[in-house]
Formats: C-alpha cells, structure tokens, sequence
C-alpha cells in the first residue's frame, strides 16, 4: 500500500490528547513528545475516525479526487 | 348527498390515520354532516393565509398544495389525488391556511368544519393521539426536506469542485483534506462530510481508501448543474 497517503497531523493545533491514538481500530497512530503521529500508514484504512473526532480538528486525511478508471480495459482503445 | 357518496367518503375516512380509530357507524354519521363541492380546472380552492379551516378530503381528481416565493415562483408541496387530505393543520389549530390549493382537474371534494373536527377529537382520545402521532411525523419529514434544501447549493458547489479537481490533477496535488474543501467552498468539514456521503449514496462518487473517484460523470455533471 501507498504510504504516502496518510492522515495528516497538524502539530501545532494537536494538544496530545490521544483520543485519536485511542480510538484508531488499526492502532495506526501513536504519540511522540506529546504529539500524535502515524506510527504504522500501512494499516490506515482511512475510515476517517480520527479525523471526526479530533477535538482541534489537527488531524485530516488528504484524498485525491479522480475520475474512476473505465470499467472494461478495452475502453482506452475506443476514444 | 346520495348514500354511495357518503360510502365512498366514509371509506377513505378509514384510510386516514386520524379516523380509522371510529367505529364504521361513527365515520358514516361524520361522512352525513360533511359538505361536498366541485371545483374546476386551475380554480383556487383556499389560498395560503386564508381564515379558513376546514379539513378537506378529495373524492375525485387532482390537487396541488404550493406557496409561492416572494419573487412569484411555485414551489408544490404535494400533489393529492382521491382519498388525499388536505388543510388538516389549520382544522387541527383553527389557524390560517398554510399554503395554496388548488384544483388541477375537475375536483370533487368534501369538508369537514372545524367545529366538527373538534368535536370528533373531543369525544375519541384515540382520534386525538392518531392525530399527534400524523403530526409529529410530518414534522420530521419537513426536518428532513428543510435540511435536504439547506444542503443542495452546497452539493452544487461540491460537484463542480469534484470536477474541477478530476479534469485538473495537479489542483489535487498532495491531496485535499475535507477541511480544505469546506474552506473553498466556504461550509463546514462535517458539511462536506454529509454532502460527500450523499453523493455516494447516489453513486456518483466512490471512496477508495485515499481516492475520491468520480464513477458517474453524467450524474456528477447534472447535479453540478453544468
Ligand atoms: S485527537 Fe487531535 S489533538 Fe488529540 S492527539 Fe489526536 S490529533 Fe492530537
Ligand atoms: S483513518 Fe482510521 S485507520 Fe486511519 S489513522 Fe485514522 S482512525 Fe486510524
């Protein structure tokens, strides 16, 4: 999986509270000098809950916004 | 009256919530003091605002309830056919009208005067409470339609935005955050969130872990309005 694509953190608004850390289904994120941070991206599953209940709204998940591929391979052969 | 018409009447007295709790003997003696009327094509038959309140209950054709918008345009709240009630707020409180009805075919209606509507609720608790529990229920569907309009210019906005980043991938960069969206187009994250949820649910869009994909351009475009 894409590493890359992970929650976001925003330092300076995260207070450490851990309740992301806590409530993370995949144990993804974890807590470094008082601050949250995506310890595993890997397990991410982008289920957004983290994101939903930050309290400083510090953490968000980016998305790339795309057009879904053409069901059937053959299609980039007909336009 | 003649007698089928008061069985015609007494029969979708039944079918209203409100008055299936009678006796079939109560509903005819209610359905004997009913008014009948006929209306024509496109007559008006209460406007909006009118002090008038009585319960109506169409035996045949077609009406619509609307109100008009300060700048004169129609928006129809509902359209009735036979057995469809009408006014039942206003015969409930004795209030103004709340909207316009009006006859789109040849109508043929009974009322029931407010002070008969009262006195069925005054003798038959069960009528009563049928009648809170309507009430109540068209409370949360107009909840539910007044958050359905709030949120629509918001799902316009957010279809051309979803457009405007698939044709341009570079816009999309790093990715966009729901927070950055809702700043664009100037709601809130949770906003977007429901607006997002929405589109899915109609299959326009498809959340694939970090991908937002558009899988349904003509939906997307024609609720994007373009
Ligand atoms: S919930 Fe928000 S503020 Fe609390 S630790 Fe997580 S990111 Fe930081
Ligand atoms: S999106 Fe879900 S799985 Fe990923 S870090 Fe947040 S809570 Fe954990």
């Amino acid at each position: 999986m894409n590493t890359r694509w992970k929650p976001v953190i925003n330092q300076k608004l995260c207070t450490g509270c851990g309740a992301c850390i806590e409530q993370c289904p995949e144990n993804a994120l974890g807590q470094i000098a008082g601050k949250a941070i995506v310890l595993a991206p890997e397990t991410c599953t982008y289920c957004a809950q983290c994101e939903t209940l930050c309290p400083t709204r510090a953490i968000a998940l980016p998305y790339l916004i795309m057009y879904a591929a053409p069901s059937s391979a053959s299609d980039s052969t007909s336009r | 009256m003649t007698q089928a018409d008061l069985t015609v009447l007494a029969e979708h007295l039944s079918n209203i919530p409100y008055f299936a709790p009678l006796s079939s003997g109560e509903r005819h003696a209610l359905a004997a003091r009913a008014g009948f009327y006929t209306f024509a094509a496109d007559e008006v038959i209460f406007l909006e605002g009118e002090k008038h309140s009585s319960l109506w209950i169409i035996e045949d054709g077609s009406v619509k309830i609307a109100k008009l918008s300060p700048e004169g345009s129609e928006y129809i709240l509902h359209l009735l056919g036979p057995g469809g009630v009408f006014n039942d707020v206003a015969a409930l409180d004795g209030g103004p009208t709340p909207a316009n009805a009006i006859a789109m075919t040849l109508v043929t209606v009974w009322s029931l005067s407010p002070a008969l509507v009262r006195e069925v609720i005054e003798r038959h608790p069960a009528v009563a409470q049928a009648a809170i529990e309507t009430l109540t229920g068209r409370v949360r569907a107009l909840n539910r339609q007044l958050e359905d309009l709030t949120l629509y210019p918001v799902l316009v906005r957010l279809a051309r935005f979803l457009i405007a980043q698939a044709e341009d991938p570079s816009l999309s960069g790093p990715g966009i955050t729901r927070a950055a969206i809702a700043g664009h187009l100037n709601t809130t994250p949770e906003t977007i969130s429901r607006v997002l949820a929405k589109l899915q649910d109609a299959g326009a869009i498809r959340f694939d872990r970090h991908r937002i994909l558009i899988t349904d351009r003509d939906m997307l475009r024609s609720i994007a309005a373009l």
